[in-house]
């Protein structure tokens, strides 16, 4: 009690008038701050890299793999270095729409040093982007991407030291980074590569692949859906369960990585369950964007054909129509909205948003939904098809 | 490891092995002191280091708590000098890093006293 009574709030007041001549004699010119963890994250995720296509390589009529570099006169200088098996989401503005989309890196982490990305793009039949692309992308053309991104990574405290791979078509892009991270010595692990195509003259990345395969870590086979002469040491049909205990490891955990169309998921997904793997040893790379969710079972009778959407994205409001069959996303980039994006498969979070009214749809396998999700109404606009009109808000678009 | 030298020498090139090994020293720690098992459960995980900070709080060497304060800047004269420090009418600072140093708690407080302070100028404004 005597030491409270000897408290003196006059015993601050010196501190207030420090305080406002620390103030007064402050410089204006703040040092930018330089540790090294903060050298770390923007060099890793820079918000935009502005790249240039220096080479271009056709892999038949419909695949094409373009080399991007340092775009120096739009401020980027370094590329950001990247863990095997990540993404980077390309922006483009298609006839007023702003849109996004994701596209593994199949290059390896090493060349990213070397200011090198590859991204390998398979045409998509009625694709919106990558018809774009085909059409628009020459050397010398300005590319606007993302910083690399994606969970699709082989964590070593997580996954099993032998990995068996599974890729389906242009699928096999993430593949490609992951074995040549595994010859620079940047990944560690053994990885038995299952790879599906249609027939010998269908593989993309042969010649790389066959180079790669003389790794020790690394052995890869092909596995031929429709090729009645295929050469010796392939193997014939598709990627069963049969096919996946041939290769694996006898009485050794092993992983399974998947990339690849979502008919080739939904086929090896059912085998997969026949081998009561963990499920913590079964990854799946994102397959993009989502069409048709009319075709799914449990999707609803009776849904209009198009449907209003009552957006706001911080002061601005719109009300823009679309159709049903469309993500929240689509339509909202399709009245020249733009929202954020990066998986544009449900996973990232990028676009979570607050579904203030109306009803929607997300198919089964694109639920990451938490239960915070459902009690507080937020929800994944790029994989949430409208059913009812709706009213959202929507963060701004990065 | 934020205010430590532990990341002076590592590249951005090098961080993913580093924070792999940081994880895993620390689970085998946990497993040692605790004789138990951790590694073979995994199922998901997410290593937050420094840069975490760095990358989503925007703090200072990657602090998970935000700026320190000190004492001639610290909580007692922010708060006598609140509304000296405004840089101009109708305009109220709020959100960690604030008044009461970082923090939910701090963030949610100087919220409310600034909403406070806004709505108390509308009425003034009004009458």
């Amino acid at each position: 009690m005597a030491n409270l009574k000897k408290l003196s709030a006059k015993k601050f007041f010196p501190m207030l008038s420090d305080r406002q001549e620390r103030f007064n004699n402050a410089k204006a010119d703040l040092k930018p701050v330089s540790d090294q963890a903060t050298v770390i994250a923007k060099a890793l995720h820079p918000k935009r890299q502005y790249l240039k296509i220096a080479e271009i390589k056709e892999r038949g009529a419909d695949c094409k793999s373009f080399t991007l570099v340092p775009d120096t006169e739009k401020g980027t200088t370094a590329l950001a270095w990247f863990g095997a098996g990540k993404y980077l989401t390309v922006f483009e503005t298609i006839e007023g729409m702003p849109v996004t989309r994701g596209y593994s890196i199949s290059s390896s982490p090493k060349e990213s040093l070397e200011g090198k990305y590859v991204l390998t793009i398979k045409l998509v039949e009625g694709g919106l982007m990558s018809q774009y692309i085909f059409d628009n992308w020459a050397v010398g053309t300005s590319v606007e991407v993302s910083a690399p991104a994606g969970n699709f990574e082989y964590q070593p405290l997580r996954d099993a030291n032998k990995v068996i791979c599974l890729a389906g078509g242009s699928g096999i892009t993430p593949f490609i980074s992951m074995a040549k991270a595994i010859c620079d010595g940047d990944e560690d692990f053994q990885m038995t590569l299952l790879y599906g195509s249609r027939s010998y003259d269908n593989i993309l990345f042969k010649e790389e692949l066959d180079e790669l395969s003389k790794n020790d870590k690394i052995k890869v086979v092909h596995v031929l859906s429709s090729d009645d002469n295929a050469p010796e040491g392939t193997e014939k049909g598709f990627i069963t369960a049969d096919l996946i205990k041939k290769y694996a490891p006898e009485n050794e955990e092993y992983s399974v990585f998947l990339c690849g169309p979502q008919q080739m998921y939904e086929f090896v997904d059912k085998e997969l369950e026949k081998l009561n793997l963990p499920k913590k040893y079964i990854r799946h790379e994102m397959f993009g964007e989502f069409h048709n969710p009319q075709t799914q079972a449990d999707y609803p009778a009776g849904i209009p054909e198009t449907v209003k959407i009552k957006v706001t994205i911080q002061d601005k409001t719109y009300t823009v129509e679309g159709k049903s069959t469309d993500s929240v996303v689509q339509i909202l980039e399709k009245n020249g909205i733009a929202a954020p994006t990066r998986c544009r498969s449900g996973e990232c979070g990028f676009c979570h948003s607050h579904l203030i009214s109306g009803k929607i749809y997300v198919p089964k396998h694109l639920e990451y939904r938490r239960l915070a999700d459902y009690k507080f109404d937020c929800f994944h606009p790029c994989c949430s098809f409208p059913l009812t009109d709706l009213e959202i808000n929507v963060p701004v678009a990065k | 490891m934020t205010f430590g030298d532990v990341m002076k020498d590592i590249k951005p090139e090098d961080y993913k092995k580093f924070k792999t090994k940081v994880a895993k020293d620390m689970i085998e720690t946990c497993e040692k002191a605790l004789n138990i098992s951790i590694t073979p459960y995994i199922e998901e995980i997410e290593i937050a280091l420094p840069p975490t900070f760095c990358r989503y709080l925007n703090t200072p060497e990657g602090t998970p708590y935000g700026y320190m304060l000190e004492k001639w800047d610290s909580m007692i004269p922010r708060t006598v000098q609140y509304l000296q420090d405004q840089p101009f009418d109708n305009f109220y600072f709020c959100g960690a890093s604030q008044e009461r140093g970082d923090g939910y708690g701090c963030a949610y407080y100087t919220g409310e006293k600034a909403g406070g302070l806004v709505v108390k100028a509308i009425k003034k404004e009004g009458k």
